[in-house]
């Protein structure tokens, strides 16, 4: 409890120290804004450049749906081809979609590898978030509900994000979480989407709502294939490697001439990404390597001069009988204040300047996961400074006290 | 006078080393007893050790030789963590030049001492609030120490000492920043407090404070001179 009182007074008396407190705010604050921008950067490249970029994806043409087991029979020809053409494949992963009725269709993903799918992935989300749990699911924006009773009234209601809809066949039902909506633009699949309604749903959900209508996983359709190529999505070496393995599906759908064994698909893979591309990237992550070094010598500096500053009173408090742990919390308090003050203020001013620059989409805000990492990274440069302040006040005599000036 | 023992320093003594071979004798086969409610003057010139007795006999400091015993017990065998609880239990200490803490307000630095304490904000304010009564400064409670005159810090300083009602307070040179006429309101201060029950320790050359003592140990050269009541 007296602990916490220490910790809490030295927070609130941080900003009593005008100065001191401005300065380093202002230290803090160029840093993180340093290090979130880079790390929105990463973020991006990620999610809308890169990952697409490590993978081949297969289509079924428009005008021929694959069924569940004309897809199995090309992606086993294509797995084979570790073999019998020696190239490294390192993941794959079907989609697929299944009419539960006239009205209702649902999409497969897999939550577990939300960027496998060029269609509808994370950056395609307009509201919500993307499904993270097996009973949340998507559905595109603008879709809605309809209900007709016996007298020829109609209701029209919208499906709103955070609505549960329940489906129900006799004594079991299924219980699914609208969590977002994504841009129906994205995918390239016609489908009249004011009279159907379309579901995203995780592929093991998927198969238990097929199973709640007694029907059977092999009547599926198939509307993509995705498999990934290993290696550093930074690096070109993994760009020859899938295009070396697009070369040999595109070889062997045109031997797989029957249709109606393997279905009809078009394979295509992301272009490579230029040599500037590459060395952007490269640059983006240099410059966070030194944005988190130049942090860490300056967080370590800030320590040094707070434990020179204060040198004076931590001896005074000593003397009045602060144990070390409680002086250590002065000091924290401190540090901790400051850094996430400054913190706020960077983050603050890189949301600007991409709202500015982004024209206020949500797209350009950072995303959760960046502001997270950020954050964290913000703690581990503010540590190698904690630790230095917690060995410079062991060594401070509380007899300095009565050193007079 | 009560004849309780607070402070009992037999043979005391304190080397510094300076530099590699030179010993300094700051301090030389003291010995002293020292009585509950008592104002003990530590008077001598600069350098004679009255700051270096002051820093053993609080436990800011080890004695090279010699025992202090605390209500009878021995603190120069006490390790640091000890003397940190022994400190902040039984000592208050009052500076020449104040050592408030400049952003703490006259209120804040009263109360700062039993920041780390269990003892419950409200009472801790309550507690505060009649020590800066008591030390004339209630209208001074939210000025920070570069608004206060020399002689209201050092009120604070001294009302910092007693808010945990200490044994024993230490006060080196407390006079010795201030006029004459402030030097001797800080005494007569420091009387009343004493005549409350705590022993007051004062270490001056400043000879006109004499008259506030019960007991005089002269000091010169690191030695005790003579002791006079
Ligand atoms: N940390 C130290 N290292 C070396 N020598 C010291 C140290 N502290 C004090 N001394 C020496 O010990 C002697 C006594 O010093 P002390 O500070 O106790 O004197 P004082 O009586 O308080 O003097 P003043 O009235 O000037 O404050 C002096 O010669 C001083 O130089
Ligand atoms: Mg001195």
């Amino acid at each position: 409890m007296g602990l916490l009182r220490v910790l809490g007074k030295s927070i609130r008396f941080t900003f009593r120290s005008k100065l001191r407190f401005i300065v380093f705010i202002i230290i803090f604050a160029i840093i993180s804004s340093f290090v979130a921008f880079f790390i929105n950067d990463i973020d991006d490249l990620q999610t809308n450049r890169f990952i697409d970029q490590k993978a081949v994806e297969m289509e079924e043409i428009s005008e021929f749906s694959v069924n569940y087991t004309q897809a199995m029979s090309t992606e086993n020809d294509i797995l084979n081809l570790e073999q019998t053409k020696n190239i490294d494949i390192e993941d794959h992963t079907k989609y697929l979609y299944y009419d539960l009725d006239t009205s209702v269709r649902m999409y497969s993903i897999d939550i577990a590898k939300p960027w496998m799918s060029s269609k509808i992935k994370p950056s395609h989300m307009e509201t919500g978030n993307f499904p993270s749990e097996a009973n949340e699911i998507m559905i595109p924006t603008g879709s809605f509900q309809i209900w007709n009773s016996s007298n020829n009234v109609t209701i029209k209601s919208d499906i709103v994000v955070g609505q549960t809809l329940i489906f129900e066949n006799g004594e079991e039902s299924i219980e699914l979480l609208v969590v977002g909506t994504f841009n129906t633009n994205e995918i390239a699949i016609p489908l009249n989407i004011n009279s159907e309604l379309w579901m995203v749903v995780d592929i093991t959900t998927f198969e238990e709502m097929v199973d709640l209508y007694d029907g059977d996983i092999e009547n599926a359709y198939v509307y993509s294939m995705t498999f990934t190529v290993p290696g550093d999505v930074l690096s070109r070496e993994t760009y020859f490697a899938v295009g070396e393995l697009n070369d040999l599906i595109e070889e062997l759908l045109v031997n797989q001439a029957d249709i109606s064994i393997y279905g009809n698909w078009r394979s295509h893979y992301a272009p490579l990404p230029t040599q500037e591309a590459i060395d952007e990237a490269d640059l983006i992550i240099l410059s966070i390597q030194y944005a988190i070094l130049g942090g860490v010598l300056l967080s370590t500096m800030f320590a040094y001069l707070i434990s020179r500053f204060r040198r004076n009173e931590i001896s005074i408090l000593k003397a009045m009988g602060y144990a070390n742990r409680y002086v250590r919390a002065t000091l924290i308090g401190e540090i901790l204040t400051t850094s996430f003050v400054g913190f706020i203020i960077g983050l603050g001013t890189v949301q600007a300047r991409l709202s500015y620059v982004g024209d206020f989409r949500q797209s350009s805000l950072l995303s959760s996961q960046s502001i997270l990492v950020s954050f964290g990274l913000i703690v581990v440069i503010s540590i190698p400074g904690m630790i230095f302040v917690s060995q410079k006040i062991l060594r401070i005599s509380p007899s300095e006290a009565f050193r007079t000036k | 006078m009560s004849l309780e023992v607070i402070l009992e320093a037999e043979n005391l003594a304190k080397m510094y080393k300076r530099g590699r071979s030179e010993v300094v004798r700051a301090l030389e086969g003291v010995n002293v007893k020292m009585y509950a409610a008592e104002l003990i003057l530590l008077y001598g010139p600069s350098g004679s050790g009255k700051s270096t007795m002051l820093n053993l006999l609080s436990g800011l400091d080890n004695p090279t030789e010699g025992t202090i015993k605390f209500m009878g017990e021995d603190i120069s065998e006490f390790s640091e963590k000890k003397l940190t609880t022994f400190r902040r239990e039984n000592v208050g200490f009052v500076f020449q030049d104040w050592k408030l803490i400049p952003n703490l307000n006259a209120y804040e630095n009263v109360e700062a001492p039993m920041y780390p304490s269990n003892m419950p904000s409200n009472e801790l304010r309550t507690e505060a609030i009649s020590t800066l009564r008591e030390l004339d400064l209630l209208d001074r409670e939210h000025h920070f120490p570069g608004e206060l005159s020399g002689g209201e810090q050092q009120r604070v300083a001294i009302a910092r000492a007693i808010m945990k009602k200490p044994k024993i307070i230490f006060a080196d040179e407390p006079t010795g920043n201030l006029d004459k006429t402030t030097g001797n309101l800080i005494m007569r201060v420091l009387k009343r407090v004493c005549r409350q029950g705590t022993t007051v320790i004062v270490a001056t050359h400043n000879e006109e404070l004499k008259d506030y003592a019960d007991k005089i140990i002269y000091l010169d050269d690191g030695k005790m001179i003579s002791q006079s009541q």
